[in-house]
C-alpha cells in the first residue's frame, strides 16, 4: 500500500473545482472526527485558503487518510513564527510513521519559508502527540491550564529553527514591511 | 450565479473589516459541534416532578453536584444553569423581578427548593464576582459566562439566607411529624444537611466586609467575632460534609428526575459556546470538591494571624506551593480556585490597602517593613535629609510595587500561571536592580554606607534586598519548570538542575552577604545607642536588636534551606551526568535543531539578566566534559569508592541541614499554622532527599556489578509521591529476554 504526501491545491487548472471543494470537506470530516476541539468553517477557510501549501494531505489509493494543518506568520513584527495547527491521521493507519513524514515535511516547509520558529500546542495527556514532536526537538516553553474545552491542560512547544527564537521580542528588531508575513484573508 | 462563478476560486470575499482569523472563535450555524439550536428539547415537568421528599433530595443533590462542575472548571450553561428549576427561577425574576416562596403553598418546591436554588444561585453570585475581579483567569479558572442571564443581582444576601433559615425550619418541623408517620428519617435528615449546609457555605462572602490591621492582636470586638464566626461556619461545613459523605449510598440512588438538569437551556437561552452534554460531578467528586473549598478556605484565613511582614510573605508561598494529592500524574493541582481568589481580594483591597487597613497599610508598606526585616534596616539612605534623594528613592520605591505586587497576586493563580507570573517578577526585579544600584552608588559618596572595609565596599542595601528578590525568582522559576514537567527528559532535566545549581550558588554568597549587613548594623547598634542607655531608649535599643537577631534567623533560615536544595541538586547530576557519560541524555533521534539553541531556548526567561551573568552552552558543555573525562577514569580503574563516599557525605550534609533548619524553624518562633505547614514540607523535601541516595546508590552498585550492565537499563523520570521539585530518577537494569 503506498502512501503519498502532496499539499492541498487550489489551482482550478490542476483539479476542478469539484474535486478541490470535496478534498477540503474530507480534510474537515477528517479533522471533527479526530480531534476533540471543535472547528468552525472559518478556521477551515483561514487556514486553507491562506496557506495551502502548509495543508499536507497524506493519502492511500487517492483516498486521504491524513492531514497536518499549519501556518506561517510574522510574530510581533519580529521574527516568523510557523504554527502548527491539526494533524490527524485515521486510526487503521496510525503507526505506520505516516504523522512523523507530515511533520518532517511541514517542518522542512516552514524552515524553507524562513520561519525562526515553529510552535505548538499540544494536550499534556497525549503522549503519543507529545514523543512524536519532541522527537524532532521540540521544547516544552510553558505549560497552559485548562486549555481544551475537554478541561485537559497542554503545553506550548517551541522548536527553535534560529536564534530569534531564544531572544524575548522586547529585544528584537522589527522586521522589514516586505519580510513581515500576514495572513492575505 | 454568472457573478459568483467569475470569483476566482481559492478567494475568499469577506468585509475588510475582519480577518477570518476572528471568524475562528465564532459558532457556526447548522453544525451540530457548534450550533446550540440542533439541540432537542428535552420534556420536563416542573410542577410533578418534586413531590416527594426523595424527589427533591434528587434535586437539591444534583444542584451540588451541578455547582460542584462548575467550580471544576466546567460552564454555568451546562452544571447550574442547565437545572430546569434554576432557570424557571433566572426567567421568573426576568419577567417579575420578584422573588420570593409562597407562604401559603403547602409544596416542596415553594418550602424549600425555591429558598436553596437562591441560595445556590448567590453562591454562583458571589463566586461570579471573584472570576470577575481581574485575580483569576476567565474561562482558564471560572468559566463566567451567565448566558446575559441576570443572576438575581438586587436579591440580597441576607434576604435568601432568611428564607433558607425558614426552609430549615419547615423541614425540622416536617421531619417530627414524618417520624411518627414513619416515613424515612434518613431522607429528611440528608435534606435538612444539605440546606444547612448551603447556609454556611453563604458566610464566606462576608469575609471581604472585614477590614483588619495587619499584624495586630487588638482588632476590634465585631471583627473578632465576624472572623470567628466565618471559621465556626467553616468548621461546621466541614462537619456537615463529612457527614453527607457518609451517606453516599442513599445519595447516589436518589437521581435527579429525569431531564430536570438538561441541555435544554444552551437551546433556549444565549449559549455563547458550542453545545455540550451537561455535567453533574458524581457525588463522592463533589463533597470532595467542597471540602477542598471549605478547607482551603479555612487555611487561607489564617493569614489573619500573621504577624509581621515575613511570616506573611512565608505564608502566601505556602499557600503558592500548596498542592492537592492526585492520583494523575500529569494533574497539577493548587489551591480551590474560590479560597484563591478570595485570598487576593481579602488581602489586597481596592484602595490598595492590606486587609483592607483602615490605618493605610498599604502594597507599599508591607513592601517596605518587608525590606526592613531582610537587609534595610538602618540603611543611611532611609534617613538621608536630602529631599532629592529621598523624591528618587521614594519613586523608586513606587515602581518597586509592581513585582512585589506580581509576587502577592501570585497566589491567586493556577500553579500554570505562577510561573508566568515569576517570570515578569525575574524582569521587574532585574529592572530595579539596575536603578537601584545606580541611585545608590550615586549617593554613596554623601552617604557613605559601606562594609568595614571603606568606600569599595558599598553595602547599597535596597540593590541587594532587590538581587534576593531577583535570585529567589529566578530559582523558583527553575524549581516550577520542573514542577509543571516542562523538562521532559533526563537531558534537559540535568540543564535545569545544572542551572538552578548555579543560581543556588550565587543566591547563598548573596545570603552570607545579606548576613554580614546585619551582623554589621547590629555592630553599628552598639555604638549609636551605647552600651549604657537606661529607659525608653533601652527599650528601643532592646526591639532595635532585636528585629536584627530576627532578620539574622530568617537569612539563616534561608541558607538552610536553599543549602538543602543545593545539595540534593548535586546528587541529582551526579547521577545525570554518569547516565550522561553511558549515552542516555542524547538528543532526540530526528531532532532538527542543534543541541544550543534547545539550551539557549530553555534559558530565555532570564535572556535579559545581567547579573548574575549566565552560563553559555560552551559552559554548560565543558562541566559535562569535565566530568566524563574524570568518571571516564573512575570506569577505567573500576573503582567507585568515591562515589559510595559522596552519597555518605552528602547524606551527612543533608541530614545536618535538616535538622539544623528544624531548631531554626522553632526560633523562629512562627505560628504553628505556618511552621507545620512548611515542616510538611522539609519532611516531603527528606523523603525525596532519600530516594535521590537511594538512585544514585542504585547506579554505582549495577556499575560496580559489571560496568557494561550500564549500557542496558531502563531510565525514567517518576513523579508521583515525589517532592515537586525532586522527582525520583529510576534506573533499572533491563531483563535479558528468555528464548523459549
Amino acid at each position: 500500500m503506498t502512501i503519498t504526501y502532496s499539499a492541498l491545491s487550489l489551482d482550478t487548472s490542476e483539479k476542478s473545482r469539484g474535486q478541490i471543494d470535496g478534498e477540503i470537506e474530507a480534510i474537515r470530516k477528517l479533522v471533527n472526527e479526530h480531534l476533540s476541539e471543535p472547528y468552525s468553517v472559518y478556521v477551515y477557510r483561514f487556514f486553507l485558503n491562506n496557506w495551502p501549501e502548509l495543508c499536507l494531505l497524506a493519502k492511500s489509493e487517492g483516498n486521504i487518510i491524513g492531514c497536518i494543518i499549519s501556518k506561517v506568520e510574522t510574530h510581533r513584527n519580529t521574527r516568523l513564527r510557523g504554527y502548527i495547527g491539526m494533524l490527524t491521521v485515521t486510526e487503521q493507519y496510525r503507526g505506520q510513521g505516516i504523522a512523523k513524514k507530515l511533520i518532517d515535511k511541514s517542518l522542512d516547509i516552514m524552515v524553507d519559508k524562513k520561519c525562526d520558529e515553529i510552535i505548538l500546542e499540544t494536550e499534556v495527556v497525549n503522549k503519543k502527540a507529545l514523543r512524536l514532536y519532541e522527537n524532532f526537538g521540540f521544547v516544552r516553553v510553558k505549560r497552559l491550564y485548562r486549555y481544551y474545552l475537554n478541561k485537559h491542560d497542554a503545553y506550548r512547544l517551541i522548536l527553535p529553527i534560529t536564534d530569534k527564537a531564544c531572544l524575548r521580542s522586547t529585544f528584537l528588531e522589527k522586521l522589514p514591511e516586505e519580510k513581515c508575513i500576514e495572513a492575505r484573508y | 450565479m454568472s457573478i459568483v462563478s467569475k470569483i476566482p476560486y481559492g478567494v475568499v470575499i469577506k468585509s475588510n473589516q475582519f480577518k477570518l482569523l476572528h471568524g475562528t472563535h465564532a459558532l457556526e450555524v447548522l453544525n451540530p459541534k457548534l450550533d446550540s439550536s440542533l439541540l432537542k428539547i428535552q420534556p420536563f415537568d416542573l410542577i410533578h416532578s418534586c413531590t416527594t421528599i426523595d424527589d427533591l433530595n434528587g434535586i437539591t443533590c444534583g444542584l451540588y453536584r451541578a455547582l460542584s462542575a462548575w467550580l471544576d472548571n466546567n460552564s454555568l450553561s451546562v452544571s447550574v444553569l442547565s437545572c430546569a428549576y434554576i432557570e424557571e427561577l433566572l426567567m421568573d425574576y426576568r419577567d417579575n423581578g420578584l422573588v420570593s416562596s409562597s407562604d401559603t403553598s403547602d409544596s416542596l418546591k415553594d418550602h424549600v427548593l425555591v429558598p436553596f436554588s437562591l441560595g445556590i444561585l448567590q453562591f454562583v453570585k458571589f463566586v461570579l464576582k471573584l472570576g470577575l475581579a481581574g485575580v483569576v483567569c476567565e474561562e482558564e479558572d471560572i468559566n463566567t459566562q451567565t448566558m446575559d442571564l441576570d443572576m438575581i443581582q438586587n436579591v440580597p444576601l441576607q434576604s435568601v439566607i432568611d428564607q433558607i433559615e425558614c426552609a430549615l425550619k419547615w423541614v425540622s418541623d416536617k421531619s417530627d411529624v414524618s417520624n411518627k408517620s414513619d416515613v424515612s428519617d434518613k431522607s429528611y435528615s440528608f435534606l435538612y444537611d444539605s440546606v444547612r449546609l448551603l447556609t454556611l457555605l453563604l458566610q464566606l462572602p462576608s469575609l471581604l466586609e472585614i477590614n483588619l490591621e495587619p499584624f495586630s492582636d487588638h482588632q476590634t470586638p465585631q471583627v473578632s467575632e465576624k472572623l470567628q464566626k466565618i471559621v465556626s461556619d467553616l468548621t461546621k461545613a466541614l462537619e456537615l460534609l463529612d457527614k453527607l459523605g457518609k451517606s453516599s449510598d442513599y445519595a447516589t440512588k436518589i437521581n435527579p428526575p429525569l431531564n430536570c438538569f438538561s441541555t435544554n437551556v444552551q437551546k433556549r437561552r444565549n449559549n455563547r459556546s458550542p453545545p455540550k452534554p451537561v455535567v453533574l460531578l458524581s457525588f463522592k467528586d463533589s463533597i470532595e470538591n467542597f471540602r477542598r473549598l471549605v478547607q482551603d478556605s479555612l487555611t487561607i484565613l489564617h493569614i489573619t494571624e500573621t504577624r509581621d511582614s515575613i511570616q506573611l510573605v512565608e505564608f502566601l508561598k505556602c499557600c503558592m506551593n500548596k498542592r492537592e494529592a492526585t492520583n494523575d500524574e500529569d494533574d497539577v493541582l493548587g489551591l480551590h480556585v474560590v479560597p484563591r481568589s478570595l485570598l487576593q481580594l481579602f488581602l489586597i483591597r481596592d484602595d490598595e490597602t492590606i486587609l483592607g487597613s483602615r490605618k493605610g497599610f498599604n502594597i507599599g508598606s508591607l513592601l517596605y517593613d518587608f525590606m526592613l526585616r531582610i537587609c534595610v534596616q538602618d540603611a543611611r539612605i532611609l534617613s538621608c535629609s536630602d529631599s532629592t534623594i529621598q523624591t528618587k528613592l521614594q519613586l523608586l520605591l513606587g515602581d518597586m510595587k509592581v513585582p512585589f505586587f506580581h509576587f502577592l497576586s501570585c497566589v491567586s493563580q493556577n500553579p500554570a500561571r505562577q510561573r508566568q507570573f515569576i517570570g515578569k517578577e525575574v524582569i521587574y526585579w532585574d529592572k530595579f536592580q539596575v536603578e537601584s544600584e545606580n541611585l545608590e552608588s550615586s549617593v554613596n559618596s554623601s552617604i557613605p554606607d559601606n562594609f568595614d572595609g571603606g568606600a569599595s565596599f558599598p553595602i547599597m542595601p535596597v540593590a541587594s534586598f532587590v538581587y534576593f528578590s531577583k535570585l529567589i525568582s529566578m530559582i523558583d522559576l527553575m524549581l516550577k519548570s520542573i514542577e509543571l514537567n516542562l523538562f521532559k527528559d533526563l537531558r534537559e532535566l540535568n540543564v535545569g538542575y545544572w542551572l538552578t545549581s548555579y543560581l543556588i550558588d550565587y543566591l547563598l554568597q548573596h545570603l552570607n552577604r545579606l548576613l554580614d549587613v546585619v551582623k554589621l548594623r547590629r555592630k553599628q547598634l552598639v555604638v549609636s545607642y551605647g552600651k549604657r542607655v537606661k529607659g525608653d531608649k533601652k527599650k528601643a535599643k532592646q526591639l532595635h536588636a532585636e528585629q536584627l537577631v530576627r532578620s539574622e534567623s530568617y537569612l539563616n533560615y534561608q541558607v538552610s534551606r536553599y543549602s538543602i536544595y543545593r545539595t540534593m541538586i548535586e546528587l541529582k547530576l551526579v547521577e545525570l551526568q554518569v547516565l550522561n557519560y553511558f549515552g542516555y541524555l542524547k538528543l532526540p533521534k530526528l531532532c532538527k535543531v542543534s543541541e544550543t539553541l534547545l539550551f539557549n531556548l530553555q534559558l530565555k526567561p532570564f535572556q535579559s539578566i545581567g547579573v548574575p551573568e549566565l552560563p553559555s552552552f560552551a559552559d554548560y558543555n565543558d562541566a559535562m566534559a569535565k566530568f566524563n573525562d574524570a568518571f571516564g577514569q573512575v570506569v577505567k580503574n573500576g573503582d567507585y569508592i568515591y562515589f559510595r563516599k559522596l552519597i555518605k557525605s552528602k547524606s551527612i550534609d543533608l541530614n545536618a541541614f535538616f535538622r539544623t533548619i528544624q531548631i531554626q524553624l522553632d526560633a523562629l518562633e512562627w505560628p504553628s499554622f505556618l511552621s507545620d505547614s512548611i515542616k510538611e514540607d522539609l519532611m516531603e523535601l527528606k523523603r525525596s532527599s532519600i530516594y535521590t541516595e537511594l538512585s544514585l546508590g542504585q547506579v554505582v552498585k549495577i556499575l560496580e556489578k559489571d560496568v557494561d550492565n550500564a549500557r542496558h537499563l531502563d531510565v525514567y523520570i517518576e513523579r508521583k509521591k515525589h517532592h515537586l521539585y525532586f522527582p525520583d530518577i529510576k534506573v533499572v537494569k533491563k531483563e535479558k529476554k528468555m528464548i523459549t
